[in-house]
């Protein structure tokens, strides 16, 4: 038990993003809440991997993640930013990149399906290769859409005077 | 129209703000709750390749529109392959779509091969200019592993320089640290050194040991985070 509470420990710290550090333990807590209750459902069967643990400790991370903004929604308590805002240099470029966040979203709500798809896998981080290979089209293809996708969202921000 | 191939053109025409644009995209951490958002693990399934294309779009669609969502999604993807470069996953999720298509109607599956077969045919009839040469592309080239520096591994308190691998050339590195009950420490952003000195002031007393992550912004567009290294500090 001691090596599983470890392991999870270990899954928890790596799916916690920085503004929920403090709240890795309570997590971790869940994970094996949870994990012990499959056990019991399993007869104490089951042989949890590496991966499964790392999900299971995203799956409670985005729980809290949603839980804290249903929160905030209700109470105006902005508690989810507070780590976050210790630690961070500059809470005035946080809250234009804040604002550039939700324009970008508007913006792309104009914007034709396919194209919309492929520049949101772009600008979460995705190269065209697998851009390609998720949206299942040619590579020229899929870099048409990211190329003129990302020239319309540019175009758009900047018709709402936002220079990114 | 766009004349080159993949990543390596896109980003060579993209204008230096696309960090800029991801940072925001993702800026999880004020945005209101979404609606309609599908549960963790639809999203961990769409992040680590396991979703048929008509299940996937529909996340994906659904990722435009949430920034909460794009953020867990962003975090699954991180997790589910760690420093992976763009070649290894695109090779994993081809590798898990195969498996997913051979559970489909064994009449489908004969198909496809005959499909496949008669075009094979026709285009070695046609074309016999022989194979032709794949593209590479300057992000796959680039396999990024990041390492701390064998020094790190004790550091005194009042000299406690984090060192690390170097990116390519024009890379740009954020650090996380935190203590070993993952108290924040330090986030810095925006090095352009692989290395950060972290002032003695910002190590509690009592701390002995510190844990950190570096996160690689490649001059072409995309990142690479570390695993989390670990370092014992003494005075």
């Amino acid at each position: 038990m001691k090596r599983l509470v470890d392991r999870v420990r270990a899954a928890v710290r790596r799916s916690c993003p920085p503004y929920l550090a403090s709240q890795a333990e309570d997590i971790a807590q869940e994970v094996l809440i949870q994990l012990v209750r499959k056990l019991q459902r399993d007869e104490g069967k089951s042989n949890f991997s590496s991966m499964y643990l790392l999900k299971a400790a995203h799956g409670v991370t985005v729980d809290e993640i949603r839980r804290r903004s249903r929160r905030r929604e209700q109470t105006g308590l902005e508690d989810t930013m507070q780590v976050h805002i210790h630690s961070a240099p500059d809470p005035e470029r946080q809250a234009v990149g804040r604002s550039l966040g939700l324009e970008i979203r508007r913006c792309l709500e104009r914007m034709i399906a396919s194209r919309r798809v492929a520049v949101t896998l772009h600008l979460l981080g995705c190269a065209v290769p697998e851009i390609a290979d998720r949206l299942q089209c040619p590579l020229k293809a899929a870099d048409n859409r990211v190329y003129r996708g990302m020239k319309d969202l540019r175009k758009c921000l900047e018709a709402k005077g936002m220079t990114p | 129209m766009p004349g080159g191939q993949g990543d390596d053109t896109v980003t060579r025409r993209e204008p230096g703000d696309l960090a800029r644009l991801r940072d925001a995209f993702s800026a999880e951490a004020w945005a209101p709750p979404g609606t309609g958002c599908p549960d963790a693990e639809e999203l961990w399934a769409s992040a680590a390749g396991e979703l048929d294309p008509q299940a996937d779009q529909k996340i994906l669609l659904h990722l435009a529109e949430c920034a909460q969502c794009s953020g867990a999604w962003r975090l699954a993807r991180e997790i589910v392959s760690p420093g992976e470069t763009a070649e290894e996953r695109v090779v994993r999720l081809e590798k898990g779509r195969r498996s997913r298509t051979w559970r489909r109607p064994a009449y489908l599956a004969a198909a496809a091969t005959l499909l496949i077969g008669l075009g094979l045919g026709t285009g070695l009839l046609i074309n016999r200019r022989g194979p032709a040469s794949q593209p590479v592309y300057r992000q796959q080239r680039a396999s990024v592993n990041i390492v701390a520096s064998p020094q790190t591994q004790r550091l005194p308190r009042s000299a406690c320089r984090l060192r690390w691998s170097a990116g390519p050339a024009g890379s740009r590195y954020d650090l996380t640290v935190t203590t070993k009950d993952l108290d924040i420490l330090a986030v810095v952003r925006g090095l352009t050194e692989p290395e950060h000195l972290l002032p003695p002031e910002k190590i509690p007393r009592s701390t002995r040991e510190i844990l950190w992550r570096v996160t690689v912004h490649l001059p072409g567009g995309g990142s690479v985070s570390s695993k989390t290294f670990s370092s014992r500090i003494v005075d």
